[in-house]
Parts: structure tokens; C-alpha cells; sequence
């Protein structure tokens, strides 16, 4: 059998990369390519070391002198993912969802996108074309557009998945029969291995946390913590904290606020930064409390690495068992709960916590998610896409009907007839 | 000699390089002895469905005899002239249609992702592609619309840059209280972010613009801002003025203001280094880059209006940067051949068609 020609849009594949599509990508597709014909798409005229890669908007030319059966995305709530939240509503396919509530309304070209008329006429090709002139209100933040182009819907979120199948399937009409599945982000097959039992100094006990000094990242909380806890913990403690570059003035005020405190701040966002982190500390902190943003990979490679993980009592994290990770109640009684845990996890001899790392293992193992992620391109591809793409082509054949006929009318009929047409003709515009 | 035709593209009642470009290279080639004139089609950029028409109607030009003369010769310039057809046909190519290239799925363009919109796109990149590979001879006004078009479409061509429009009439004078800007208005040229930057800087210094609105609503969208920032009595409007004028201008300013997004080349660029004056741009804006240089000839800073205030400030406050910039920027001038004697190299190019009789050089076959 031939193997599937996937369109794969992404950032370029990047193992160190803070997009986690990227890193994504980076760590899938030296598996994915063993069964699959991989094309890169990207936003840059940069190419990927080994496959064909070129630029988004090639896409079509390259669609039409080679077909492909699948176009692959990964959405994110970021500008790198711009080119991507533009380009499914161009070429319909498998969407995976890193990201199913975006902060933006995205490029501004796609402010105004009659998504849901061209999804209607999609479903119903005799209705009318909408008016240019017509307005089309943008719905935030849930990726209504971008949830309704997909023709196959992947989450990496379970939550976002279920929220997904229980109440937003069926507000967006196209989706009502499309199937949907939870592919978690995959982990490196290194972070499995072997680890030492001690983790880091037994006289100090370090926390890890990531993100900038904003509201939602709870790092300040964090330090009113430790703030509370001392005097009262069994033994030092000291936080290591991953700040964006971009951050690191505000990173500076905030530590020069808590100055007594052992902080010390390392720059970056990348989950290979954060593997290098945790690795050298007990307590990894995932607190981060807004409904914008995934998590993944970083609780995943901390669950990975046997740390102990608190995270926030949130519904992002409903996912995470509470007999393996601390949960603290977001609101009032934040700050004492975390001095409290704190506190207790200070008198503690902390080892790897195996059952942690079982849990990563039979979720995020890397062989584990290609598998999945194949079978989703097979049944697609199989079950869905190829109905799909007969109808969206039939979609882009009127579109162009259309549009040749909005251009005739903007002339004298006779003059386009003996004037123009033959042009377009040998230009090859006209639909035959 | 030959019979040449220029092909131009005309927004009414605007003006700009392409418009500067066409007339001096008009003026070029008639003085090397040769039979010129221009044919030029109005563009309009709305609806965008019309681009279909404009690009096929100068398709359906006959360009091949006027007046019992046969012509040579066509050197197409801006979209859509290249889509004429000529058995000769040289192209100088001052830039796409940029919406559907660097600027798609920017501010910038108008292209959104209605089925409409994505089938005119393809249609109008295969037409560029298949008409520009007609050319005998390709050629690109910068380093920046040479490299679109090669990551675009494949299509390798020159760079042959256009000489400074007024030759060696640019003249040094005095660094008097004025920040000068020269362009077009509208949305790319971003002369607002210099305006939004005027509050950071000394009230003594004024911002002098030159140019026309091409862009409806522009003036009162600069109007307000300069009302928003109580800028009246710094911000002057020149509207067109004429050659001597601009020289005068250029001649005494403080620094000249030039930072659109990626520029395709920016003659302003040049005609400041050429009456000795730094360049204040910035960083994303293309084909000013392939001259400017930070703190050797121009101070190149973030794309931010405080950003460039306060590049203002610094050369109001170090004179001698300001002059020292610009006797850089005037030296790198008349070192470089973009005087006068860059012509010879342009039309060089240019005519090579003329001479080549299996049309082999620089053929459009992306090769």
C-alpha cells in the first residue's frame, strides 16, 4: 500500500524550540516518516535538514503537481501560528489542538472570515455565495472558526477534548458527525531512562517553576509562599525559576522584591530548558491559573523525571490523579496552602516517584503517541478526507467560477467576451 | 538604435519611485540615441477582483508595430505591465503585487480566506510566474524584490540598482531643526509611527513631509494623530514639491525619516546619503537595509515610534554623529556608481534582449 502524503504545517521542527509544535514535530516526524511522505510547510524560506520543506503558500502548487491525502496542522495561541490559523481555512484537514481557546482573533485578514457561510455552503453548495460587503462577527476566545474548518479535530487537551465533545460539537454545525480524538504531546524516549535516585542537594530543597512575572503564572504567590514558610521549613529552600528573556527586567524586580529569599532565575521557555531544570530539582510547580495556554510538555516532563508536581486545583489540570500530584485551590487561601505543602515537603526525604513516572510513561510515550497519531491519519484518510477533499475542491471550482464571473462583470460583456476571455484562456483561468 | 517601449503603471493622481523610475529611465535611453516612449495603464487596486481584467488587458496589447515602426523592445516594470506580451520583453522589476506574496495574511493585504479570495490569489501567482518566465532578460530593482521573487517563484534575476533619479545635482548643506520624510502616504510607508514618536522629541525639531496621500482616509488618520499629540506646530505637511525644493530639503535637514515595512528599495534612501544626511529607519525595512547600516551611515532602530523619537533626540543632541552619518552615507554614494554612471550597467541588462538573437541570456526558466 502507498504510503499517506501528509502536508505537515508547522514551525520547523526543532527539538530545543519553546513552540511546542516545534518540538512537536521535531521529535514525531523521524518516526512519522518511516510509514509517511512528509512535505514540510512553514511561514520561513528556511529548509528542514532532510524533508522537502517550503513555504506556506506553495502549498497549492505543490498540492496540485502531487496530491496529497492529508493536510496536517498544529494549532497553538501564538503569531508563530498565524500562517496555520490561516491557511485551514484554505485547505481544510487534521487539526491538532495544542490550543482550543485563542487570546487573538488572529491575522487580520482573517478578522472579518466568512468561515461559517463558506462551511454552509460547503454542507449546502446551491446556497448563495455571501456578499463581500457583508460583516462577519468574530467569536472569541473558543476557536469557533478554526474548530469548524477542521475536518478532523485532534486535542491534546483531554479536558479540551471533552469540553469539546459534551458542549461545543454541537454549536458548530459542521462538526455535528465529525469524529474527534485526545493525542497527548509525546515526550522524548531520553527522559524515560534510568534515573538517579538523588535528585539534587538533601540540605535544600528546590522548587521549579516557569513563565513571566504575570498574574496568571501565580509566581509571585509562589514567593509569598516561601515568604510564609520561613522559619518553619526543616531545611532551605531555593526556587529556580524559568523566565522568558522577554521578562527578565520584570523577573529582576520581582526577586530584588523578595531578595531574602534563594531565588535564581535562568532564561528561557523551551522544554528542553525546563528538562534541564527539574532535573536538578525535588519539586516541580505547574500553578499557572488562566484558561489561555497549554501546559504540555513541561507537568508531562516533570511527571517523567519521578519530581514531585503541585499543580493548581484547576480544570486544566482535572487530568492530573490526585493520589500523584498536590493540588492547591486557586483564590484566598492559595499562599497558605502552598507555605503549608511547602513546609511538609521540606521534612521530607524525597525520592523518584515511581508512580509519577508510570503515569508519564503509559501517556506520553513517544511510541505510544505516533501510534495514535497514525491511526488517525488512517482512518481519516480512509473514512473522511478523501470525501472531504472531492467536496472542498468542488468549493474552490465555484469559488473560481465566482470570482470569473464578479470579473466579467466589472466590464463591457462584449469586451470581456472578444477581448479578455482568450487571455484567460491561455492564461489558464478560465474553469474547464 | 531601437524602438522601445516602457512599460509603466499608473495610479491616478498619485505619484512615487515607479513613477521617478519609468521617467528617468525614459530619459536615459532617449539620451543613448534610442526611440522611447512609455505606455502606461491606470491600476486600481479595488475591487481586487478586477486585477484579472487589468493583468489580461494588458495582455490583449498589441505592442508590436506604432506608426510603421516596429518595436524592439519592451521593458515591463510593476505588476501588471509584465504581463504584456512582446517577443522582446526585459523586465525591471520594481515589485509584485506584494499581497499575495510577503504581505499575505498581513495588515497589508486585503486577502482573507473566502474561496474567492485564494482562487484569485493562485490564479494571479501562476500568471506571474508563467509571464514573468517569458522574459528574455529578468532584473530587479534590489537585493529584497530580487530575493522575493526567487523564494516566491523560483525565478532568478539581477539586481540592478536604480541611480539616484537626479544624478549629481544632490548638494550638502546645513543640519538645520528638521527631521525630513519623503513617500507616498499610506499605511506601509508608516510615516505615522514617526509622527507618534514627535512627543519624545525636542519641541524645536519639526518632522517636514513630503508627499501625497495615496490611500483613502489616510490624511485625516495622520491628521488625528497629530492632533492626539498637540504636534501642530512640529508637523508640517509639504504635499508635492518640486525638484529644487526637494534638493533644499534634503540638503538641510537633521536626518531623513525612512522606515517603511520591507521596502522593495527606497530612492530616499540614497538621495539622503547623497546630500550627506543619516538615515533614521528601522530594522524590518527591507531594501533600505541594503544601504543603511547602523551608526556607519544611519541609525537603525526597533519599529517603534519611541524607538525612533529618541534616535531623533540622539542626533539632535550629538551634531557630529549626525554629520559624521551622513558624510558616510554621501561617500558610500560616490563610491557605489549609483550616480550617473549606474545607468550603463542598468541598460546594459536591460537591453541585452537587442543583442541576443536565441534569447538565451538570463532566460526566465528559473535557472
Amino acid at each position: 500500500m502507498k504510503p499517506l502524503r501528509i502536508a505537515w504545517f508547522s514551525p520547523l521542527p526543532d527539538e530545543r524550540s519553546s513552540i511546542t509544535s516545534s518540538y512537536v514535530s521535531a521529535l514525531l516526524l523521524p518516526e512519522i516518516e518511516k510509514e509517511c511522505e512528509i512535505t514540510l510547510f512553514t511561514n520561513t524560506f528556511l529548509k528542514h535538514p532532510k524533508l522537502p520543506t517550503y513555504h506556506y503558500l506553495k502549498a497549492f502548487r505543490v498540492h496540485k503537481d502531487t496530491p496529497f491525502d492529508l493536510f496536517f496542522y498544529q494549532l497553538e495561541d501564538k503569531p508563530s501560528h498565524d500562517f496555520i490559523r490561516f491557511h485551514l481555512g484554505l485547505m481544510p484537514g487534521v487539526v491538532w489542538f495544542h490550543d482550543a481557546l485563542l487570546s487573538t482573533a488572529g491575522p487580520i485578514p482573517i478578522l472579518n472570515s466568512p468561515w461559517s457561510d463558506i462551511v454552509e455552503k460547503y454542507h449546502t453548495p446551491s446556497c448563495d455565495w455571501p456578499s463581500r460587503k457583508k460583516v462577519h462577527t468574530y467569536r472569541g476566545p473558543l476557536a469557533y472558526r478554526e474548530l469548524g474548518l477542521a475536518a478532523v479535530p485532534v486535542f491534546s487537551s483531554e479536558v479540551a477534548h471533552g469540553e469539546y465533545r459534551r458542549n461545543i460539537k454541537e454549536k458548530i454545525a459542521s462538526a455535528s458527525d465529525t469524529a474527534s480524538y485526545f493525542v497527548p504531546v509525546p515526550l522524548k524516549d531520553e527522559l524515560f531512562e534510568d534515573l538517579p535516585e538523588q535528585k539534587s542537594d538533601s540540605s535544600t530543597l528546590s522548587l521549579a517553576i516557569a513563565g513571566a512575572p504575570f498574574v496568571e503564572n501565580r509566581i509571585e504567590k509562589t514567593l509569598r509562599a516561601m515568604e510564609q514558610a520561613r522559619g518553619k521549613v526543616a531545611r532551605s529552600v531555593k526556587l529556580k525559576w524559568l523566565v522568558p528573556e522577554k521578562a527578565r527586567q520584570e523577573a529582576a524586580k520581582l526577586v530584588e522584591k523578595y531578595s531574602e529569599l534563594d531565588i535564581e532565575c535562568l532564561y528561557g521557555e523551551s522544554p528542553s530548558q525546563w528538562e534541564e531544570i527539574i532535573r536538578t530539582c525535588d519539586v516541580a510547580l505547574h500553578l499557572s491559573f488562566t484558561v489561555f495556554g497549554h501546559r504540555e510538555p513541561f507537568p508531562g516532563i516533570s511527571l517523567a523525571l519521578g519530581r514531585e508536581v503541585v499543580v493548581t486545583d484547576f480544570g486544566v489540570h482535572d487530568y492530573l490523579p490526585e493520589n500523584l500530584v498536590m493540588k492547591v485551590r486557586p483564590g484566598e487561601s492559595e499562599v497558605g496552602e502552598l507555605a503549608l505543602l511547602i513546609q511538609k515537603l521540606s521534612e521530607r526525604s524525597l525520592s523518584l516517584n515511581e508512580n509519577n513516572r508510570a503515569f508519564a510513561f503509559e501517556r506520553y510515550q513517544k511510541k505510544v503517541v505516533v501510534h495514535n497519531l497514525l491511526s488517525v491519519f488512517e482512518r481519516s484518510s480512509q473514512q473522511v478526507l478523501p470525501a472531504h477533499y472531492d467536496r472542498w475542491g468542488k468549493l474552490l471550482s465555484t469559488a473560481k467560477q465566482n470570482l470569473l464571473t464578479e470579473s466579467q462583470s466589472l466590464v463591457q460583456s462584449a469586451y470581456f467576451e472578444h477581448a479578455l476571455s482568450p487571455i484567460f484562456d491561455e492564461l489558464g483561468w478560465l474553469e474547464r | 538604435m531601437a524602438n522601445i517601449l516602457v512599460l509603466g503603471v499608473k495610479v491616478p493622481f498619485t505619484g512615487g519611485g515607479q513613477e521617478v523610475l519609468v521617467g528617468t529611465l525614459q530619459k536615459q535611453l532617449k539620451e543613448r540615441g534610442h526611440n522611447v516612449d512609455v505606455v502606461e495603464l491606470p491600476l486600481t487596486v479595488f475591487p481586487k477582483e478586477s486585477f484579472l481584467n487589468q493583468c489580461a488587458m494588458w495582455r490583449s496589447l498589441d505592442l508590436s508595430a506604432f506608426g510603421g515602426q516596429d518595436v524592439d523592445l519592451v521593458i515591463a516594470t510593476k505588476f501588471p505591465s509584465y504581463f504584456a506580451k512582446h517577443h522582446k520583453k526585459s523586465l525591471w522589476l520594481v515589485h509584485q503585487h506584494r499581497t499575495i506574496y510577503d504581505l499575505f495574511g498581513s495588515r497589508f493585504s486585503d486577502f482573507s480566506d473566502d474561496p474567492r479570495d485564494e482562487a484569485l490569489r493562485q490564479m494571479l501567482v501562476e500568471g506571474d510566474e508563467k509571464v514573468i518566465r517569458e522574459c528574455q532578460y529578468i532584473s530587479g530593482i534590489s537585493k529584497n524584490v530580487i530575493t522575493r521573487l526567487e523564494n516566491y517563484l523560483g525565478i532568478q534575476g539581477e539586481v540592478l540598482y536604480p541611480p539616484l533619479p537626479q544624478g549629481d545635482r544632490y548638494k550638502r548643506g546645513n543640519f538645520e531643526d528638521y527631521i525630513l520624510s519623503v513617500g507616498r502616504l499610506c499605511t506601509i510607508k508608516r510615516v505615522d509611527m514617526m509622527i507618534k514618536g514627535m512627543p519624545v522629541v525636542h519641541k524645536h525639531v519639526k518632522l517636514k513631509i513630503v508627499g501625497r496621500p495615496d490611500e483613502p482616509k489616510i490624511m485625516e488618520y495622520l491628521q488625528n494623530e497629530i492632533k492626539r499629540h498637540h504636534l501642530e506646530d512640529q508637523v508640517e505637511f509639504l504635499g508635492r514639491v518640486e525638484d529644487d525644493d526637494l534638493i533644499d530639503l534634503y540638503a538641510n535637514a537633521l536626518a531623513v525619516y525612512y522606515a517603511p515595512h520591507d521596502e522593495d528599495y527606497g530612492y530616499v534612501t540614497l538621495e539622503a546619503f547623497a546630500s550627506g544626511k543619516p538615515i533614521i529607519t528601522a530594522t524590518d525595512s527591507g531594501g533600505v537595509l541594503e544601504f543603511a547600516k547602523h551608526e556607519v551611515n544611519s541609525l537603525v532602530v526597533e519599529p517603534e515610534s519611541h524607538a525612533l523619537g529618541h534616535a531623533v533626540n540622539r542626533l539632535v543632541k550629538e551634531r557630529e554623529l549626525a554629520e559624521k552619518l551622513g558624510a558616510d552615507g554621501r561617500a558610500f554614494i560616490e563610491s557605489s556608481g549609483l550616480h550617473n554612471a549606474g545607468w550603463d550597467k542598468v541598460l546594459d541588462g536591460l537591453l541585452s534582449p537587442l543583442s541576443e538573437k536565441d534569447d538565451t541570456r538570463l532566460r526566465g526558466n528559473g535557472s
